[in-house]
């Protein structure tokens, strides 16, 4: 079996990247630990492909250090900085067939041509191309040449990979394929990873942690579990995944404070004054109809939007004044809510979120 | 064929109407002069199989348009290249210049490249301000080539261009962060797959310059002739239709072993040849 190697450790200080008036990164602090699996994660235009590629040298930070494993890179010209790279797109070279292409970086690192051989065709092996060597990449399907990116990219075992969606082109089907395939070459190799994407399930499947961007800044870097259970702030709950929404106001009681709507008040730790947001996750949320009495939290009037069939549960959209999203419930518990029907939403207590408005994105990287 | 097609297919008739009517049926004529005029028979191409003069000239013809082609291609190439890689705004500027000789007529150019090659022209003048003997350019091969390079160097530089934007501009990236320096990069991608445009271009110049009359008329000297000028004379002074027929037919000959010779080697390096014709 293949060699494990060892994967870098990866440091961003203070990067940022100005292109014009336009700040496409700013403040990004980040230590990746050697052979973790790492995501950015952001909706398009918020800076990840640019923070990549300040890792790979293809643009030049205007400001801030990269380090891996602790040595300045920041100014070392892109072919010495061994790194790996599957592009969005592919990006094979046309003009040379699939084992040319695993072969290249190969030859580029000086291997001797048995050495080549057997590298190569362990790559190939590992993304199931062993039989597709001798072909050009036009003759190939999307999802195959996707595969010899990754297998090209893997090849010399570059103790660092960077990944820029690089399954955004394909479909579900292939995608979660490929995203298995993916976590495996990274368990066999050990290098570490670093994955951009704008889907949430893909990060949440692939990585050991995530790091949450908006707007060229760092919102949340944390497990996938901790981002979901621990959103700092309202951007990261409302990106990572399906929840209810409600706005109300935090006011002082007493010595404490507590969340207020007019349909109901929870005391709350967070000590803000003001406009927030109390967020619940989907599978957390009981629907109940609404002439039902059984109430032991609190309760929202809402009306289901929607309702959509996924596996062995149902998603019903519904909305409620000032605010709404998403509640998920088991298909044999719950199936009897029509679209367009009062229910009452209600949860524990203890599951639901508070988040200030406004001032919470510093909030959230303090806590 | 479908009836949509052939009714669309109408749209070609004009355009293949002047080909035959301004091509074919002119070439057909010279061909049937070749071997009538005078009289019906070989004589005109046994004349041109064993005159040295005609050989001398078809020859010199070959190799200024062979130099021609190397000298516009390899001008042409880092232009190209510039082009390709700038902003929009940069490429519309570069394009202006590219064209900006097909503003002026190629006689007003001609008398343009005469004044600054002249004796005690421009270049002589300027040089001779550096101490150094004034060069004779005028009246040789290498006024010809000047001056036809100068024209020719738009048919290298589109060609080259349309098929340089097409190329990933990832793709140097992908070779250097595999860990290949800048010129590997350059000349192990981007080169490789910038050669249709390299090879159309060639193509159109060397056929081009198989045609010069006004240049070579101008700039160059009489007891250096090239093909199209021995035709004229040929023809039109010495009235010799048959002798002009034959030589036009040994072009014609020339272009197509060309054709073929360019196409054998793309094919050799892998290069696509529908890929030629879609850089055009
Ligand atoms: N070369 C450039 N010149 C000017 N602005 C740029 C340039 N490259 C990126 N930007 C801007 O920087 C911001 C971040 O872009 P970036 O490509 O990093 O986003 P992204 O997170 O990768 O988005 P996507 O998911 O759409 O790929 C965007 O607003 C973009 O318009
Ligand atoms: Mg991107």
């Amino acid at each position: 079996m293949s060699t494990q190697v060892i994967g870098a450790a990866l440091s961003l200080r203070d990067i940022g990247k100005q292109f014009g008036t336009v700040t496409a990164a700013a403040d990004v602090n980040l230590d990746v630990e050697p052979g973790e699996f790492i995501s950015l994660l952001g909706p398009s235009g918020s800076g990840k492909t640019t923070t990549l590629n300040m890792i790979a040298g293809f643009e030049e930070p205007s400001g801030g250090r990269i380090m891996i494993n602790e040595k300045d890179i920041t100014d070392i010209p892109i072919h010495r900085r061994n790194i790996g790279m599957v592009f969005q797109g592919y990006a094979l070279f046309p003009h040379m067939t699939v084992e040319k292409n695993v072969e290249y970086p190969l030859k580029q690192h000086g291997f001797d041509k048995p050495e080549r051989k057997r590298a190569t065709d362990e790559a190939l092996a590992k993304v199931s191309l062993e039989k597709y060597g001798a072909r050009m990449p036009a003759q190939l399907s999307g999802g195959q040449q996707q595969r010899v990116a990754l297998a090209r990219a893997i090849a010399y075992k570059p103790p660092l990979l960077l990944m820029d969606e690089p399954l955004s082109a394909l479909d579900k089907a292939l995608r979660e394929g490929l995203q298995t395939e993916i976590r495996r070459i990274h368990r066999d190799l050990g290098t570490t990873v670093v994955y951009v994407t704008h889907d949430q399930d893909e990060a949440m499947a692939l990585s050991d942690r995530i790091v949450v961007f908006n707007e060229g800044r760092i919102q949340q870097i944390g497990t996938p579990n901790e981002l979901y259970k621990n959103p700092s702030n309202e951007f990261v709950s409302q990106f990572l995944g399906e929840s209810i929404h409600l706005d109300g106001l935090i006011e002082e009681q007493g010595s404490g404070h507590e969340f207020v709507r007019d349909d109901f008040r929870l005391p709350t730790e967070v000590d803000h004054r003001g406009p927030a947001q109390l967020m619940i996750r989907p599978e957390s949320v009981e629907l109940i109809s609404a002439s039902s009495a059984e109430q032991s939290g609190p309760t929202v009037a809402a009306e289901i939007i929607d309702k959509v069939y996924v596996g062995h549960s149902v998603k019903y959209m519904v909305s409620c004044r000032g605010g709404g999203g998403v509640v998920r419930s088991r298909q044999t518990d719950v199936d009897d809510f029509t679209i367009g029907q009062e229910v009452l939403l209600t949860w524990e207590a203890a599951r639901s979120r508070i988040l200030p408005l406004a001032t919470s994105a510093k909030n959230g990287e303090e806590s | 064929m479908s009836t949509k097609q052939s009714r669309t297919a109408v749209l070609a008739w004009p355009a293949l109407l002047l080909v035959a009517l301004g091509f074919i049926v002119p070439v057909a004529i010279i061909l049937v002069m070749s071997v009538t005029d005078p009289q019906p028979g070989t004589q005109n191409f046994e004349w041109l199989a064993t005159n040295s003069t005609a050989h001398d000239i078809m020859w010199r013809t070959i190799y200024i348009a062979v130099l021609a082609t190397l000298i516009t291609a390899v001008l042409a190439y880092p232009f190209a290249y510039l082009m390709a890689t700038s902003s929009t705004l940069v490429r519309s500027i570069l394009m202006v210049v590219v064209l900006l000789p097909f503003w002026t007529s190629m006689m007003v150019r001609a008398f343009a490249w005469i004044i600054i090659l002249q004796k005690n022209g421009l270049l002589n003048t300027v040089l001779g301000a550096f101490g150094i003997e004034p060069l004779t350019i005028l009246g040789t091969n290498t006024a010809v080539l000047i001056g036809m390079c100068q024209i020719l160097m738009p048919f290298m530089v589109l060609p080259m261009v349309s098929v340089m934007v097409g190329i990933d501009s990832r793709l140097p990236l992908a070779a250097r962060i595999m860990g290949a320096p800048k010129w590997k990069a350059f000349l192990q991608v981007y080169f490789p797959l910038s050669l249709p445009g390299v090879f159309a271009g060639s193509l159109i110049v060397f056929i081009l310059s198989l045609g010069f009359y006004v240049t070579p008329a101008l700039l160059g000297s009489p007891r250096q002739q090239l093909i199209p000028n021995a035709l004229f004379t040929q023809v039109l002074e010495l009235l010799s239709w048959g002798k002009g027929g034959a030589l036009a037919v040994a072009t014609l000959v020339m272009v197509g072993a060309v054709f073929l010779l360019l196409f054998l080697v793309a094919k050799v390096m892998g290069i696509k040849i529908g890929k030629i014709g879609g850089g055009l």
